[in-house]
């Protein structure tokens, strides 16, 4: 489960700087960028903690 | 930058804060790459990217300026801050007290917490113009000193109450999230700068050095800024985590290092935080004034919202209150320490409630450089007596940590250094007009100087009068 986890964080990640790029190349526009970084963002934080945080002592 | 509060927030279960960590206590590289590469993006690298602009920097001045800054600050974390870590494996604060006695750390706490609370007041700021886009509140001109009304006094004022309230009921929830949030907020801040450039013009780079020199950094002073060259960016960019590395408040996270080599790790955080992250911020400031020359003022909610939407707005907001947390739980902790009755919770919420309403001037945010400068100054000369007692009592047959060696509480010669460094540097800026970005290295040399020879002579004095 966890290796699924981390992809999928990397997954947002990568997202976000690939809609920039793409953005910064004309090839998106700002409105479709700003749309792909709030999506990137939610999935980040619903998904990172799980594999992120050490169950506390 | 200064948000740097690491030896809080990676702080392990034990924190041997009276002992030397043991080896079994130590940690990897990884450890360290991680914790630099995440506490230095903070809400304040807003401030800092776009006051760079406002002071007139040229592209070339910030680019190789910041390079050479960095790379000093990763020498220094390396070879001043990191084997002395090594060496004795104790916090600042325990290291202070072995050297000065016990009143010289209540001083140091006092200072500490005061210029704590103008760090949080800042960072909160920068957090409500996070706050301040979605609800439409009148924003202050550059040079405003005072909130444009109460719109934005209020926004402030009750983002630092939440930050203040979770600090006080202890900050390790937060410093969790702080640690999820890290890697999201560095990816983020280079989607800043990529986000940025269509809208300067820029699509190859050969169009960035063209933009960079014309339109980004074109190199002209706002009227009343100083006007800053190289040399004050390579300063700044060495010396604005001064107290952290000069100034040995790293000797608390080192002391885990297996070895000194790990100073180098603070690279992470130099080269994502601040070199990546202070550029960005630039991008963004000119993709504002790009849209409206007449607006020139800088708040970092609305410049991240703009490229960004709301994943901006939540990274403004976040990298605010992520830095703001520990550092109020540390300033409460640190005007605790003056009377130990005075329970940790309200102490805390005191000294949120002061910089919430020091953070309702945005006069103070737009000074941030200075501020910064100034916070650096007023703590490293600590840093140099450690230096000094760590590498120059033996040798020159005196005794180090002399406070604990004889059995006293307070022990003069560290205060008096310290104080006389600083009178020195207020001369320096006052008879010289030496500015401010520039007095930490004096600073810190006088007041080793000032230690070495006031010790030799206050440890000569006493073993007379012992040994007539």
């Amino acid at each position: 489960m966890k290796p699924l986890l981390i992809t999928v964080s990397m997954l947002a990640l990568a997202a976000a700087l690939g809609s920039s790029i793409a953005c910064a190349n004309g090839g998106i526009t700002a409105e479709t960028n700003k749309l792909i970084l709030l999506g990137a963002t939610v999935a980040w934080f619903v998904v990172a903690p799980f594999w992120m945080l050490k169950p506390r002592p | 930058m200064i948000e740097n509060v690491s030896n809080q927030t990676a702080g392990p279960v034990e924190e041997f804060e009276r002992e030397r960590v043991p080896d079994r206590a130590t940690r990897g590289l990884g450890s360290f790459l991680g914790m630099f590469a995440g506490e230095h993006v903070a809400g304040t690298e807003l401030l800092i990217g776009p006051l760079f602009v406002i002071h007139g920097v040229t592209a070339f001045d910030l680019l190789v300026g910041l390079l050479v800054g960095n790379l000093l600050a990763v020498l220094t974390w390396t070879y001043v801050t990191a084997p002395i870590a090594v060496r004795h494996r104790f916090t600042l604060y325990f290291q202070l007290e072995k050297i000065g006695g016990r009143s010289l750390v209540k001083i140091y706490n006092l200072a500490n917490g005061v210029l704590w609370c103008a760090v949080a007041a800042a960072m909160i700021y920068v957090s409500a113009t996070a706050v301040a886009v979605p609800l439409q509140v009148k924003m202050p001109a550059l040079d405003d000193w005072l909130p444009p009304g109460p719109g934005l006094a209020v926004t402030v004022f009750l983002t630092g109450l939440l930050f203040t309230y979770v600090a006080a009921r202890g900050y390790e929830a937060l410093s969790r999230f702080a640690n999820v949030a890290a890697p999201w907020m560095v990816v983020m801040f280079a989607v800043f700068g990529l986000a940025a450039l269509p809208e300067l013009g820029i699509h190859s780079l050969a169009d960035f050095w063209t933009a960079a020199n014309q339109s980004i950094w074109p190199g002209h002073a706002a009227p009343g800024r100083v006007q800053f060259t190289f040399w004050h960016v390579m300063f700044f960019s060495w010396f604005g985590n001064m107290a952290w590395h000069w100034g040995m408040g790293d000797l608390s996270v080192f002391r885990y290092a297996k070895k000194s080599s790990y100073g180098f790790a603070s690279a992470a955080g130099m080269l994502f935080g601040h070199y990546m992250a202070w550029i960005c911020a630039g991008l963004l400031y000119a993709v504002q004034v790009s849209r409206n020359g007449a607006d020139t003022a800088i708040t970092p909610g609305a410049l991240a919202s703009g490229v960004a939407g709301w994943a901006g707005i939540a990274l403004v907001f976040i990298a605010g209150w992520t830095t703001a947390n520990p550092i109020l739980y540390r300033a409460g902790l640190a005007f605790q320490s003056l009377h130990s009755k005075w329970p940790r919770f309200r102490v805390t919420v005191a000294a949120g409630v002061v910089a919430s309403m020091l953070g309702m001037f945005p006069g103070l945010c737009s000074k941030f450089l200075e501020m910064a400068a100034l916070y650096g100054l007023a703590l490293c000369p600590m840093g140099a007596i450690i230096f000094v007692d760590h590498y120059f009592m033996r040798p020159f047959k005196l005794r180090d940590f002399y406070a604990e060696r004889a059995g006293l509480t307070s022990w003069w010669p560290p205060l008096a250094a310290w104080v006389l460094a600083l009178v020195g540097c207020v001369a320096m800026n006052i008879g010289f007009g030496t500015q401010i970005f520039f007095l930490g290295l004096p600073g810190w040399i006088m007041a080793g100087v000032f230690y070495f020879f006031m010790s030799k002579a206050a440890q000569n004095h006493v073993i007379q009068e012992v040994q007539p």
